[in-house]
Parts: structure tokens; sequence; C-alpha cells
């Protein structure tokens, strides 16, 4: 009996203490927080501290007429807002970026741009110039690293600012959320569900990976030129879950891979939802060959969205709509595309092969029934082509300062300059089949004006969205006004 | 297939049942021979007939022997065995008809013993030594002792562990077991000592110890011990696995052995070997400095360079000696094993993509890639081991032992990888290489005192330096790729090189005070200590990407040098120095504990006291300044109490009851703000995960019927608070982030073991056990679904078993020993059930491991009595069992078309089952001589 006593005193000490035991453990975390730097006004035409190994942080204006160095990362803090003002010039050295936390705001004019450049490097526009000797890309090495935009970043505004030769590594580890320890930079990164980022009237030039990344948030990408984007490999406009918004009245010359593409991938619980409308589409795809990607529209995994009026010239493959991860055919829009190729490497390609599922319908011209296009359904859903030949310099979109067929002197992939001394001219003729072909009447809810509800009243400014027309391509003849202006 | 491989098992069968059939028309002697002190049998002893020795036996595994045909008339028996004295009786047979028993205690041969006195000195590798251990200690474990390690199939304690009770080992890509689950518990719960001593890890991620380093025949005893007492440390919730290594024998003792193999697969095909001699040891910014540019001539192109030969056999080589001289006051042994191995793996792979589709219903599953994976491996392991003891008195012993164990891996990896994410499917393929040269080894010493400061005050004290090392230098990859669908023209498109090392160094001491009185007639036992860890380790990684100079290089046409690619881009010129990865952490952990054994009459022991662990960590990183968790420090305290009871039902029988509470740390790796970006999803560290803490419940049934049998049969009970689990998070973006997290749902596992060996007809052996587990948890997954007409994703609750639970886990081992002709054969078959294999952070899509057999033999022939020299051979896989993972969506994969299509899936467009890996290794052949003194 005794003994019974003792056992159940026992068993109650031990019952008693894993009871006490069932108490969690404290535990204390004394992690180290990221050092914020201390705000400076702008009173120097220097911005930032040359070989630093964190940025300096900015919050001011950068006024009218000046030119100003950036020679270490800077950086504009949660809560500052930076604005440029119209004609300033921005050199940026030593492979710098500016970081945005908060608000950036770049406003120049068309007669009076903003301008953000290496100032060591000039364009080199010669046709024959090799990939490799070529500043747009500085042999694969970019010039400097963009603009990177932070979760936090609520609104970025970019307003006739040329923006050119970025693309460079990274020197330091992370300047924001979701870049990679050094590796390759995008020209400008944004990632904010609920921010906005207007990108009106600008002009791109040269740069390794993407050009504009839109991770997450909410976009307008209207009347821009953006040329000789990504080196290798990269999108022009690459946008992911999340992303909403409409890019038109674009002219992508000479992209590495895609001009515009949507992809819900990044498991954002917003969908992916992206409105392609007149743009113009020259000569891209052919720095990235690889068989599974595109080179002017391209919508994947789970992205819906709307494309109609556009305009494809000699473009490695065409329009591309995803079979595996499948886009979200089910509400995916799209017509009134104008396709052009010189040569049956183009043509033939006017339907991706393999992989996609782009309906015939996807353009005006050709229009399948006259050109010999046969559907051949493969099992998977994809298109063939029967009989590409025929396609060849067909359907002349009839440009106003652009020979086609282009001059095969010198790889199609050079062809990409279309600045002075060649002076190409993305216009249309009055003849031109592409006007009077397109629609305007897109699905209930397109375009999507994500950023309409912007507006800052101290600069006046307001998105300014063109609506889309009848004509086909970014520079509509029968109401230019609406139409891309450079 | 199967009915026929499992055939030459019946014929064995067959031939041994022939081989013990005897028919008797005389007189029969029998009876059994055991050890005089422990009741051991003793297997082996010779019995034989001094007027007629034509008639003799030895004794079996029970210790029994026969002669049979003995004519009426008086005779003398005679019994002999190696270092015991022999003994000699006198019989009358009297009829035909007789049967006499006969038993013997045999003596040991002092004088063959040199004149020591050892207390219970009876053969510490012997199975009963470890039956005795598991019956009389006040915690629950299973042993597994070098006579039995000796004639399983097994050459590593990795795929040792498989035959213990409730143990399942993941496997590595040569087959071999290398991690082992507890009690379903996965490997994080686990922890490896030598000794007692715990082990760091040589593994760049993690804190566990792959298993595959150490080869079986180092050991003394494996145990794996299931409940913790508070002299043991305390983060193991599934359990220790505690490697004993072998002692200085009382005798001089030596061992030599040396075996050749061949792997059925590398029977069938050639074996790519690479140039890794030019591999350089060091980054490019380790011998160059920080500020380097790394140019494409600093990374040697042989390493690509592959000869398709004919692979060398294997070889194998081990040696132990030991001997006590000083007039015995000092003990050595010194053993050291050399293993090569050659093998080839090939591997059929799905990759899936991360983040499902919603085109079938919710969460749809997606793959990305199918790969066709050939691997060669080459694996060479060393080891040794040396143990000195000295007695300076009986009240004063000191020990030193020292142990180097290491593995070279050499691995070239051909794969033909179909890109299905970019929806191209079969006509997008693309091939990569990859070769990987491994260095992995642990070092420990340790120096061990025993003090008896009065008749009842023991002090012992261990001091031990331990050293867990890793390299893995230019880690290569190299993927070409095709340009135009269907094309077999391929193109240069990526190379890269990783160095990634790490280095944890332990300095460990412990101090142990154990006092012994009476209490009211009873003995209790009072013992308290401490000990200290100081532990640094040290992680560099350095990571550099190549990109052809154009994307238009031909590999048919350019031969691969350094000059058609460049680093300019990349940004990895001066290598990875700021990442995340590159990290320093100290872990100081001081403990505490009291504890007291003592009886409550004859029939009940109780154990019982408190533990109390400390843990300071601070870590750094070269991260800059600006980014948060730059460097950090973490602490806490745990009180671990635990406590046994147990109830002796008679002297072989008793139920014991035990409860042990006890945490597990997260790995530094984990712990780190380290950042991987991928392509689906962005991999980092979480420098507030949390530890685990756990309450562990047993209650076993034991009962040794005699000196070898047993049969344990027991129930578990484990509760975890803030389990680890791997989630995708995005809290900052739209970038996915796979992170570990604490769950905040509690974890639990139960189950119940049945362990049993028996003996019987001399000659045969069985042993088994049997174990069954389930475990649950909850944890937070993705759900992509139609919301109206948007596609969207929420995270939800999934329920699951917790990673690497198997249901069902059965081992038997079938062992034949007749002595006599000195032939020894094993058959051992492992059943392991149906295991989540990998966690998906997606609802629905974990990885589920197939249930596997897995067979293997072993025998060992007596070639010379005299020379003391037996053959020995293994055949390892004979089932050539798969490694198959499946997954079992909810909404349907549609197999159609040449763009998704994944091919060895069953019939059907609609799967719900789908193949997701495959790997077969085949068949692994040894044969080897073995000479025992």
């Amino acid at each position: 009996m005794k003994k019974l006593f003792l056992l159940t005193g026992i068993i109650a000490i031990v019952a008693g203490l894993s009871l006490s035991s069932c108490k969690k453990t404290i535990e204390n975390h004394n992690i180290s927080q990221a050092y914020v730097p201390p705000v400076n006004g702008i009173t120097s035409l220097t911005l930032g501290v040359k070989g630093s190994a964190s940025p300096t942080a900015y919050s001011g204006t950068l006024l009218t007429g000046n030119t100003y160095t950036v020679v270490g990362d800077i950086e504009v803090e949660k809560g500052d807002t930076i604005v440029v003002q119209p004609g300033v010039t921005i050199c940026v050295t030593d492979t710098s970026c500016i970081v945005v936390k908060g608000v950036f705001i770049s406003l120049g004019t068309q007669s009076n741009p903003v301008i953000m450049t290496d100032c060591a490097v000039t364009a080199n526009n010669s046709l024959t110039e090799p990939e490799l000797s070529d500043p747009a890309w500085n042999g694969g090495n970019g010039w400097w690293s963009g603009i990177q935009c932070d979760t936090s970043c609520t609104l970025l505004v970019l307003k006739w600012t040329q923006i050119w030769f970025t693309g460079a590594p990274f020197h330091r580890t992370e300047p924001v959320n979701g870049t990679k320890d050094n590796g390759t930079s995008y020209g400008i990164l944004f990632q904010n569900t609920n921010g906005n980022f207007i990108m009106e009237d600008c002009k791109m030039y040269g740069g390794i990976d993407d050009a504009v990344r839109v991770q997450t948030g909410h976009f307008d990408i209207m009347r821009n030129v953006f040329e000789k984007m990504g080196y290798q490999g990269g999108d022009c406009n690459n946008v992911k879950s999340g992303g909403v918004g409409d890019c038109a009245y674009n002219l992508y010359i000479g992209e590495a891979t895609n001009g515009s593409k949507a992809s819900n991938k990044g498991g954002n619980p917003v969908q992916c939802n992206m409105c392609m409308y007149n743009n113009t589409y020259v000569n891209c795809g052919w720095r990235n060959q690889s068989a599974g990607t595109g080179s002017d529209i391209d919508y994947e995994q789970g992205a819906e969205g709307a494309a109609y009026n556009n305009l494809i010239v000699n473009c490695r493959v065409g329009f591309r709509v995803v079979y595996s991860p499948v886009a979200d055919t089910l509400h995916l829009y799209y017509s009134n595309n104008f396709i052009y190729g010189d040569s049956v490497v183009v043509t033939s390609q006017f339907y991706p092969n393999p992989g996609n599922i782009t309906k015939l319908d996807a353009y005006i011209a050709p229009i399948p029934t006259e050109t010999g296009y046969t559907y051949i359904n493969t099992g998977s859903g994809t298109y063939n082509a029967s009989d590409a030949s025929a396609l060849c310099g067909e359907n002349n979109p009839q440009f106003v300062g652009f020979p086609l067929p282009e001059n095969y002197s010198v790889p199609l992939l050079n062809v990409n300059n279309y600045e002075a001394p060649n002076s190409f001219n993305f216009r249309l003729n009055s003849g031109s089949p592409c006007v009077g072909t397109g629609t305007t009447s897109f699905p209930s809810g397109y375009p999507i004006n994500a950023c309409a509800s912007v507006y800052i009243p101290k600069l006046g400014f307001r998105p300014d969205e063109s609506a889309p027309c009848n004509d086909i391509g970014c520079y509509p003849y029968s109401n230019p006004a609406v139409g891309n202006q450079q | 297939m199967k009915k026929t491989s499992l055939s030459p098992l019946k014929v064995l069968f067959a031939a041994l049942s022939i081989l013990s059939f005897s028919t008797a028309f005389a007189a029969t002697v029998k009876g059994r021979i055991k050890d005089g002190r422990s009741n051991e049998a003793l297997t082996g002893a010779t019995v034989y007939l001094k007027e007629d020795n034509k008639i003799n036996d030895a004794a079996g595994l029970d210790g029994s022997y026969t002669l049979k045909d003995v004519q009426p008339g008086k005779y003398t028996l005679v019994i002999q065995y190696f270092s015991y004295i022999t003994q000699e009786r006198s019989i009358t047979v009297a009829s035909a008809a007789d049967v006499i028993v006969q038993d013997f205690a045999l003596q040991p041969d002092s004088l063959m013993l040199k004149q020591v006195q050892i207390v219970g000195s009876y053969d510490r590798e012997s199975d009963v030594y470890a039956r005795n251990l598991e019956k009389n200690n006040d915690y629950i474990m299973n042993i597994i002792s070098a006579k039995t390690m000796l004639l399983l199939p097994d050459i590593t304690v990795g795929d040792v562990l498989q035959r213990v009770s409730g143990v399942v080992t993941q496997k590595s890509v040569t087959g071999g077991g290398k991690y082992a689950t507890i009690r379903g518990m996965d490997k994080r719960y686990n922890y490896t000592t030598i000794n007692g001593v715990k082990l760091p890890s040589p593994d760049y991620e993690n804190k566990f110890v792959p298993m595959d380093l150490f080869p079986s025949a180092m050991l003394e005893r494996l145990e794996v011990i299931k409940t913790l007492r508070p002299d043991m440390e305390g983060d193991a919730i599934g359990g220790v696995m505690n490697l004993v290594l072998k002692n200085p024998p009382d005798y001089l003792a030596i061992s030599a052995e040396a075996s050749t193999g061949y792997a059925q697969d590398l029977l069938n095909n050639n074996y790519n070997s690479f140039g890794s001699s030019a591999i350089n040891n060091k980054s490019p910014e380790a011998i160059n400095g920080p500020t380097y540019n790394a140019s494409p001539s600093d990374f040697p192109t042989q390493p690509f360079t592959y000869n398709s030969v004919k692979a060398v056999p294997d070889a194998a080589a081990g040696f132990t000696f030991g001997d006590r001289f000083l007039n015995n006051k000092l003990g050595v042994i010194l053993s050291a094993v050399y293993q090569n191995s050659y093998s080839q793996t090939n591997e059929f792979f799905l990759t899936p993509d991360p983040q499902p589709q919603t085109s079938e219903g919710p969460n749809t599953p997606i793959f990305d890639d199918v790969e066709n994976r050939v691997y060669s491996t080459q694996q060479t392991r060393d080891a040794a081991h040396l143990k000195l003891d000295y007695d300076f008195s009986p009240k004063h012993k000191i020990s030193f032992y020292t142990v180097y164990v290491g593995m070279t891996q050499l691995r070239s990896d051909f794969k033909t990888d179909t890109t299905l994410g970019t929806g191209t499917g079969a006509l997008d393929v693309n091939k990569n290489y990859e070769t990987k040269v491994s260095y992995q080894n642990i070092y420990n010493a340790t120096l061990q005192g025993q003090d008896s400061l009065a008749h009842n005050l023991l002090l012992d004290w261990t001091g031990a330096y331990s050293r867990g090392f890793s390299n893995t230098p230019d880690w290569g990859t190299l993927s070409t790729t095709t340009i135009v669908p269907n094309s077999s023209v391929y193109y240069y498109s990526g190379w890269s090189g990783r160095w990634w090392q790490n280095t944890d160094e332990d300095y460990t001491g412990y101090v142990n005070l154990t006092y012994k009185t009476t209490i009211a007639g009873q003995d209790v036992k009072f013992k308290v200590g401490a000990m200290n860890r100081d532990k640094n380790r040290v992680d560099e990684y350095e990571d550099y990407s190549l990109n052809p100079l154009t994307t238009t290089i031909q590999v048919a046409t350019t031969p691969f040098t350094d000059n058609i690619w460049t680093l300019n881009g990349t940004g990895t010129e001066t290598g990875s120095q700021q990442s995340g990865n590159n990290y320093s952490v100290q872990e100081d952990i001081t403990a505490v504990y009291g504890m007291v054994n003592f009886n409550i009459g004859k029939k009940i022991e109780v154990m019982g006291g408190l533990r109390g662990e400390n843990t300071l960590l601070a870590y750094g990183t070269p991260l800059p300044v600006d980014v948060d968790a730059q460097y950090g420090t973490i602490h806490y305290i745990d009180y671990l109490p635990s406590g046994e009871i147990k109830f002796k039902i008679t002297n072989k029988q008793a139920i014991r009851l035990s409860y042990f509470s006890s945490i597990t740390r997260p790995s530094f790796e984990e712990l780190m703000p380290y950042q991987i970006p991928g392509d689906e999803f962005t991999a980092i560290g979480n420098p507030y995960l949390l530890h685990v803490q756990a309450q562990n419940y047993d209650l076993r049934y034991e009962w040794f019927p005699n000196s070898t049998d047993q049969l344990l049969a027991g129930v578990f009970y484990k509760n975890l608070i803030d389990p680890i689990e791997y989630t995708l998070t995005r809290y900052k973006t739209s970038t996915q982030y796979l992170q570990p997290i604490n769950d905040t749902n509690k974890a639990f596992a139960y189950g119940a073991e049945v362990v049993f060996t028996h003996y019987f007809c001399k000659v045969f052996g069985v042993s088994g056990n049997y174990s069954y587990t389930k475990s649950q948890t909850t944890v937070l997954d993705d759900y992509y679904y139609v919301n109206g007409t948007t596609q969207t994703n929420k995270f939800v609750d999934e329920t699951r078993p917790l990673q690497g639970q198997a249901d069902n886990i059965a081992n038997l081992s079938l062992l034949y020993k007749n002595p006599k002709m000195g032939l020894d054969v094993n058959v051992s078959g492992v059943y392991t059930g149906k295991l989540i294999a990998i966690a998906s952070p997606d609802y629905g899509l974990d990885l589920w491991q197939m249930p596997q057999v897995r067979l293997d033999l072993s025998f060992q022939k007596r070639l010379s009595k005299k020379l003391k020299i037996s053959l020995f051979g293994k055949v390892n896989n004979i089932l050539n069992t798969p490694l198959e993972l499946r997954q079992y969506p909810t909404s349907p994969y549609y197999n159609v078309g040449q763009t998704g299509f994944l091919p060895n899936q069953v019939s059907g467009t609609l799967l719900t089952n789908i193949l997701v890996e495959k790997q077969t290794y085949g068949q692994f052949y040894t044969l080897g001589i073995r000479y025992k003194l």
C-alpha cells in the first residue's frame, strides 16, 4: 500500500513536471534592423557617395535645366518624394541605381524631356555594328542599374523621360526586396500591388534583362519607344501576378524577346490582367532564340487580358498564347491584329509552334482562308502553318519610312536602329491595310485604366491614357493625336 | 518479376533444410554450451569425443550442440573454445536409444587473458551484451551489435539503420541509406553521437549528420535511443543514434578483410568519368582576393570532358588491431577502413511547378520539365579510429580516442531535359551536364576520465573536440539547348560554378558526479552534471555564372573551351561574397542536470530528473547594413524533465513507462537571412524561427526469455509545439518566398512497435520488427481556384502526416548459422510503407513515396580453420527496388498533346495519380576474404 502510494506520488510529480514544461519556452531574438540612412535635401549637383556600401537618401526636387551626377546608389525613403523637373539630365556613373521606397516623379515635356543615362556613353546606330561591341549592351555588362522600386513605393511617374543604357549588375546585395544578390538588374522594377506605375511618352534604349518589370501593381504604359532592350534575353514589358493595367501605342523595336508579356506567375491573389492595344512591334525576338520564348505579344500561365489593333512586323514568332502552363483562355480576348513577315522563317511562326494555342482569328491579316493557312489540330490544340511561303512579303503594312522587305545584306536581328542616320519612320501611308481595320469595340472592362485615380494637384498631373482607335499600330493615320508622339 | 527473384530464397531454404537434416540410428548426446559468467551462448564452441574425434559438432546460435551416431560405450566429452578453459566430462552411453543431455558452462581462460580480471568483460560486440544493455538501461533503446552487423548485408551505418525498429532511412542518389527518420520524426528531429559525444554535421545546409559516412565495421554496436534521460543532450524528439566504437579487447585481437564488388548497372553500362583533378579547391575569389574579376580561364573545362569507361571493380579493406600492454593497464585498439565503389543511378523526374493552375479545378498540378538523368557516382570512404585506455588504478581510469571518417564523392549527371513549362513539350529538349566533387569529413578527439573520489562517489569527465567539414569546389553545370523545335542541333546556353565550404568546430566538456547511498534500505543513486559546448560554424559560398559570347555557338562544331564564354553582365565576376549564404555562427550551449535512481521494493525501479539547457547563438553575415537581419543573437532556456518507471514482472519481463521533454533547434542555415532567387520562388531563411519543443510518452513491455532472444512491444505518443515546415510566404511583395516557419498548430505522432529475436533449431535465427506510426500536422498551403471569373489563390490549412513518416515499417531477417561448416547466411528484408517524401507548399500536391520492399543477402563461409580465413559475399538490392514518388491531385492533370504530355504514366487522359520521380539503382555484388585472430 505504501509502495502504491509512493508510485502514485511519483507519477503525479512526473505528470506535474510534464505539464509545467508544456508552457512554451520564451525565445529572445535580437536581430539587426536595416540601417535607414538620414535624408538629405538636394543641394548639390552630385548625388550619392562614390563606393559607398549603402545608399544615400534624398528628398526634394531636381531643378529644371540642371545636370546631376549620381556617383553612388541613391534612395527615396518611405514617405519621401523626389520630383524631377523638365530638362533635367541625370548622369549615373559607377553602375549605380536609384532606389525608390517612397515616391518618384519625373515630369519632362515633349520639348524638354528628362534624360537619365550614363553620360560617358553614346549610342551607335550603325546597322552593321556587332552585338558584342554595340554600346547598347556593353558586351552584356550594361552601364547603370536602373530605377528599383521597393514594395513600399506607392507611385512612380515617368513622363517624357528618356532612360538610356540600363541593365548593369547591382554592385551590392538586394537593393530592394526581390532582387538578386549581385545579378542583372531590370531597367525599371515596380512591385506594389496597390501602387501605381505610370510611364507615358518615354523612351528607353539599351539594357540587359527586362526593361520594365511590373512584379505587381497598377500600371499605365503609353506611347513609349523601347529600342534594343534585352541583350540575350529579357522581356521589354514583363508583367507578373498582381499586375493590372494597359500598355498601348508603344513602339517596340529590336527587343531581345517579347515586347509585352503577361503571366500570372508569382502567387499574388490578384490575377494578372493586361490590355495591349495599338502597339507596333518590329524585328523583335531575334536575340533570344530559345524554342520556348515569344517575340512580341505573349500571354502565359493564368494571365487574362485583351489584345487588339497591334501591328507585328518581322518578329521571330507571332502572337503567343501559351498552352502549358495555360493562360486564362476563358478570359483572354483578341482580334484585329496585323502581322507581316519577309521570309518563311517568320511567316511559318505566325502561330508560334510549338506549345501555343493562339486562335486563328488573332489576326485580320493574314486572313486564314485567303492565305493558305489551314487549321491543323495537332492534338494539343496548336495550329500549324501549312503553306507559309505564300505569306512572305504579303500584306505589307506600308510604313512611311521603313523598307519592306528589309535589307538582308545585314542580319535581320541587327536592324534595330531607327534613329539617325537611318531615320526610320513607322507611321502609316494612307493606303496601308492597317488603316481603318482596327476595332474600338473592346470587351467590357477594357481598356482597364488601372491608374485613373492618380491625381497630383500640386503638379497638376493626371495620367493620360489614349483610347483605342480604328487604325492598327502605334501611329494611327486617322487620328495621330492619340498615337505615339515620338 | 518478383516471383522469380524470390525463388533463389526458396532454393536456399531447401538446401539449408537438407543440410541440417540427418537420421540417427545410434545414441545422441546433446546440450548447450554457455559462458559461465554471462550465460551467453558460446556459438562456435567445438565439442568432440576424445575417443573418436570424427564425432564432433560446433555449438549453434543458441549454444546447442548435438553428437549423433554415438555407439554405446564410455566416452570423454571435450569442449573447447578460444580463450576459455577446455572442459572434459566422462559420459556413459548405455544403449543406442539413449539421448544424453550434457550442458556446459565454460570459464574464461584467465591465463590467456593475461590475468586481467575485468568485471563483466564478456564480448561487448555480441548480441548478448546488446540484449543486456537493452534490458538493464533506464531508457528505451534498440541495439544492433557488431556481430549482427558483421552478418548483415550492410556496409555503412546508414544502411544498418533501416534494420532498427521504427526507423526509415532516406536514400542518397546511390541508393544507400543516408538519413534516418525515427518514429515518424524526420532527420532534423534526431542527432548522432559517437560514444555519447555529439557530432557536428559536415552538411552545408543542415545540422543532421549523413550516416553513410560511417563504415559499420568500425562499430562495437549501434544504439538507437528513443527516450532521453536528464544526463543526455535534450535536442532529440525522434531519437539519438549513438555509434559505439570498438573498444580495446582483453586479449590480442587482429582482424582484416578485403573485398571487391560490382554494380549490376555498371555491368550493363559504361561509367562516365570526368576530369575531376583539374578542379580548383578554392574559388577565384579565395585565390585572388575579393576585388578580383574572374574570367572564363579561372574555370577549367576538364570537369565537363567525359570518358565513358568500364568501371574498375570496387575495392574495400579493413584492419583492426587490439591488445593490452603494460601489465594490462594500457589497452589499445586501432582500426582503419577504406571503401571505394562505383554506382550508376537512373532517374526519371518531373519538375512540379509550385504554382498550380485551375484549368481542371482547384490546384490542377503543372510541371515545368521532364528530366531523364543518369548519375555516375564514385564514393571513397576512409575511416580510422584509435582508442587508448589506461588504468592508473582501479579507482582512476583515463581513455583517449580519436576518430576520422571521410567521404569523397565524384558524381557526373547527364540530364535530358524536356521543357514543358514554356509549353514547348517534346519539341524543346535541352541537354545538361552536372559535375560535383564533394569532400565531407568528421574528426573527433575525446579524452575521458573516471575517478572514484570515495567508495560511493564517482566523478567522470569528458573533453572533446569535433570538427565537421565539407567542401564542394566548382560544383558545375553546363547547359546546352536547341533553338529550332525538333532540332538535334545544340547550342551552348549556360555554365556555372559554385564553391560551397563549411566548417563546424565544437569544443565540448562534460562533468558528471554520481553518488550512491542507501535510504530506507533501498539503493539510491544521485547524479548531477554539467556540459558546455562552444560551436563555431563558418559557411563560405561563391557562385559564378558564365554566358556564351553569343547564343548561336554550336556544340557539335565548337569545342568546349574558355574562349567562347564570358562573365560579363552576370554580376558574378567577383563571386557572391555579399550573399547571406556566407555566414558565421557561434552557438554556446550550457546544460546542467540532476537526476535520481531508486528502487521501490524489488519490483519497481524509478529514474527521474530535470535538465536545463541554455542556448545562446550569435551570427554574422557580410550583408550590407541597409538590409534587415545582417546580424543577430538568439537566446532561450529550456527546462526538460524526464523520468522512467520500470516495473519488473519477473526477472525476464518488465514494463517501462517513460516521459521526456525535448527540443529540436533549427539548422543554422534556416536562421540565416539568405536569399536564393529561383525562377519559381526565392528561397529565404528566417532569423525569427523558433526551436521545436516536444513532450514524449512511452510505454514498453519487454521480455528477454534467454540471453539472446527478445520480445519488445511498445506504444509512444509525441506532442510537438512550433514544428518547422516550409511554406510559401509573400508578406513583402508578389515574389513568392519559400521559407521555414513555425506552424502555429501543434503536431503529434503516435505509434506502436514490436521487436523480436528468436533462435531455434540450433542453426536458425529470426529477428524482425514491425512498427505502426501515425502523425499529423496542419500547415498553411497555397490553394489556387477560380472565384467567379478570376483566378485567385489563398492560404488554407492542410492536415497531413509529418514529412518522412511511414505508416507501416517491417523488418525480417533470417539467419542460418552452421558453426560446424563455418557457414553463415543472412537474408534481410525491409518493408517501408507509404510516406510523404517531399511536402509541397501547395494544397494536396505532396509527393508520396510508394511502399518499398528491399531484400539483401549476405553469407560467410570459413575457408580454413587453421588460417582463420573465411570468404564472405553480399548481394544488395536483390529485387532492384526502385524509389517511386507519386502525386495524387484532387483536380486531374490533362495528359494529352505533345507540349504537356507526361511520359511513363498510367493510361487515360485525366491523371489523378502521377509518377513524378523514379530512381533505380540496380543490384550490388560484393565478395571478400576475412581474417580474424
